[in-house]
């Protein structure tokens, strides 16, 4: 645990080297206007980022996805408080007790809690992240094909099973993925595989062109068959932030203590992302919490639970994608996205290789949370002005980001094809309510996927079973059967507590 | 019924699509040592759970009471028995089909042209007509966001981040040659 702790403070002195700490503040900076401006969300914001990340090194190319991510779950907060325009689908819980306090005539104090519960939720995780991370990864270490089988498998099922309005879309979403990952060249035969005598799909399609056209075209698509209607921002008074005092902070220990460990939890669970953490958080407090029957009406608790919660899931996702290599969320896929594009793998493997990297993006995390609740207390105010930007004119910048970003990977038109493709295939997913997030897993996870299944059945004689029958990977396997089970039992409880709401 | 047949629509599609390809799964050539399953497997796995999906949901839908009912993401679960129920009044956006007809016939024609006419030209004429379609009415900002912005992608990525965008064929190319000179770029 020293040894952990020893290299967690040396990595500090990596963090503040020039460079990473321009990526570092840059990637603050942008992930709180992305979380800002209603149009964009913050997976976009991360995978417009993504092609800027080419010619950088490997650490500040992470150090800067980090912190667009970490300061996203916090910049919506402010337009969810302050004009009641949740700036992410995390940010909604903020409205009922955020929005209803600055109703009652105190912005600044509800402005003070979000960020107190951002600032402890953050760093509260990004501890307990790096303590869990070495042990987390000495025990992958013992893995072999069949178990990282189990372990992908239950990442793609916990996402499909978490969001998204059905599970056979969510499945069907999936297999899309799945099957795009398949296009091209096999690595163990080298045989060709739905390549339909295209010499380009040959080398496969990129995952980078997938996740920018569904995330990046498909979204402003969307938006603009809506008629980019953003609700009208009202000219606000003086904006500022007044901090709790200590003796309220103290008041609100335990929900504080509930939030992190659960934004935590939902954090290392594949799927499980800030907003689930924020909703849970919430609802936890609507049973727990001393003040509930207050829940609502503009209390601490209301702000604090849901802020707190979605900030320790950045650190929470870490592990897992750090440590074995499974993003738990669109915008740790695109962080995966960014480690290979550098050639390296996550996985237990980084910290024998590479372990002032790990540590290094651990080191950001807690230098970035400081960061962000300055520049939330400093400069709210001018970055709240990116609201006054048309939706119309930001979506088409948008769209050109896009494109170029494509321009910088390959250089070739037929890249910009296939944004347009998955474009519409974003926009026909939202429409018709498939979740996107399962693809693009599937996409980037389904190389490792078929190559740690056709590993296990080489080296096991076809025998299938033996993903059952050896200790980690029957665990894990039991996991992925309850991923699949629990929301139908959900649905079925829900279902029987709508028909019989007197008995439940 | 009907209405459960428009609903069965796009597992219809997917099911079509999923079987094509599974019988051109069936024709990927390789040569596997003896006993060892061939790198048609794992496509054809997928493709059967996709199709069993579909055939599931579609006889579900056809032929059970209560077949629009979808079993939902814990998420969606969860917003639905959410304390208090503020994201109904949010979600009920209007829709402007033709604004995305608008949008997807701009975009495409991007692609098009953007080899013929520059990027400059091109992405000045996109950002300019995109932002119209997107019904933002005042000319002189459309005009000015979209000449500064293209002039700046221009700028950023063609002399600072060294990205080769396409320079267009004569006679547009001699905006592109022209700008370049004014910029610096070689």
């Amino acid at each position: 645990m020293l040894d952990v702790a020893l290299s967690f403070l040396a990595a500090f002195h990596t963090v503040f080297q020039p460079v990473n700490l321009i990526a570092l503040v840059v990637g603050l900076v942008v992930g709180m206007i992305v979380a800002v401006l209603p149009g964009l969300t913050l997976v976009m914001g991360v995978v417009l980022a993504l092609p800027f990340t080419y010619g950088m090194a490997i650490t500040p190319s992470i150090i800067l996805l980090t912190a667009m991510y970490i300061s996203g779950t916090y910049g919506g907060a402010f337009t969810a408080i302050l004009f009641r325009i949740p700036g992410e689908p995390l940010d909604v819980p903020l409205l009922w007790d955020g929005y209803a306090m600055a109703h009652k005539g105190e912005p600044a104090k509800a402005l003070g809690w979000t960020l107190f519960a951002a600032f402890c939720g953050g760093i509260l995780s990004t501890l307990a992240a790096v303590a869990m991370a070495h042990p987390f990864a000495t025990f992958a270490l013992k893995f072999d094909s069949p178990e990282y089988f189990a372990i992908i498998l239950f990442g793609l099922t916990s996402v499909v099973a978490l969001s998204g309005a059905s599970l056979i879309n969510g499945f069907i979403s999936l297999f899309l993925g799945l099957m795009i990952a398949c296009v091209g060249v096999d690595s163990i035969y080298g045989a060709e595989r739905f390549t339909f005598g295209v010499p380009m799909l040959a080398d496969g399609i990129e995952y980078l062109t997938v996740m920018v056209g569904a995330y990046g075209v498909g979204e402003v698509l969307v938006r603009l068959e809506q008629g980019f209607q953003t609700p009208p921002v009202q000219a606000g008074g003086r904006v500022a932030t007044r901090f709790p005092s200590l003796r309220e902070a103290w008041a609100v220990k335990a929900t504080l203590a509930r939030s992190s460990v659960l934004g935590i939890i939902l954090g290392i669970i594949p799927g499980a992302g800030a907003t689930i953490a924020s909703f849970v958080s919430y609802g936890t407090e609507a049973q727990y919490c001393k003040r509930r029957e207050l829940l609502g009406t503009g209390i601490a608790e209301g702000i604090v639970a849901p802020q707190t919660a979605s900030t320790a899931t950045v650190a929470g996702h870490m592990v897992p994608l750090i440590t074995l290599g499974i993003p738990g969320s669109g915008a740790t896929a695109v962080i995966l996205g960014a480690f290979l594009l550098h050639g390296v793998q996550p996985g237990p493997q980084v910290f024998v290789k590479d372990p002032g990297l790990v540590y290094a993006i651990f080191a950001s995390l807690f230098v970035g949370v400081i960061g962000m609740c300055l520049m939330g207390y400093f400069a709210i105010k001018t970055l709240i002005k990116v609201l006054y930007l048309p939706e119309a004119v930001t979506s088409a910048f948008v769209v050109m980001f896009c494109f170029i970003g494509a321009f910088s990977a390959r250089n070739n038109i037929t890249d910009l094809w296939m944004i347009v493709s998955f474009g519409i295939v974003g926009y026909v997913f939202e429409r018709f309510r498939f979740p996107i997030a399962p693809m693009v897993l599937g996409c980037i996870l389904g190389t490792q996927a078929e190559s740690a299944f056709m590993t296990s059945m080489i080296s096991y004689q076809n025998d299938w079973t033996v993903f059952f029958t050896r200790p980690i990977s029957s665990v894990v396997m039991v996991f992925v059967v309850i991923a699949l089970v629990y929301p139908l039992l959900r649905h079925l409880r829900q279902k029987r507590d709508t028909h019989h709401p007197v008995a439940s | 019924m009907l209405n459960r047949l428009r609903r069965t629509v796009a597992y219809m599609v997917v099911f079509v699509v999923t079987a094509v390809l599974y019988v051109l799964a069936n024709r990927i050539s390789f040569i596997a040592p003896g006993g060892r399953i061939g790198p048609d497997v794992w496509p054809k796995a997928i493709l059967a759970l996709s199709m069993l999906t579909c055939v599931f949901q579609i006889v579900k839908i056809l032929f059970f009471a209560g077949a629009g009912e979808q079993v939902p993401g814990v998420l969606e679960s969860i917003i639905e028995e959410a304390p208090v129920g503020e994201i109904a009044e949010t979600a009920t956006e209007p829709r402007y089909p033709r604004l995305i007809v608008g949008g997807i016939v701009l975009t495409v024609a991007y692609v098009v042209l953007i080899e013929r006419l520059g990027f400059f030209l091109c992405t000045f004429a996109y950002l300019a007509a995109f932002a119209w379609i997107g019904r933002y009415r005042r000319p002189l900002v459309v005009l000015a966001s979209s000449l500064i912005g293209s002039l700046l992608f221009m700028f950023v990525f063609m002399k600072v981040v060294y990205v080769s965008l396409p320079l267009g064929q004569e006679p547009f190319s001699q905006v592109t040659f022209l700008l370049m000179r004014l910029m610096g770029i070689r």
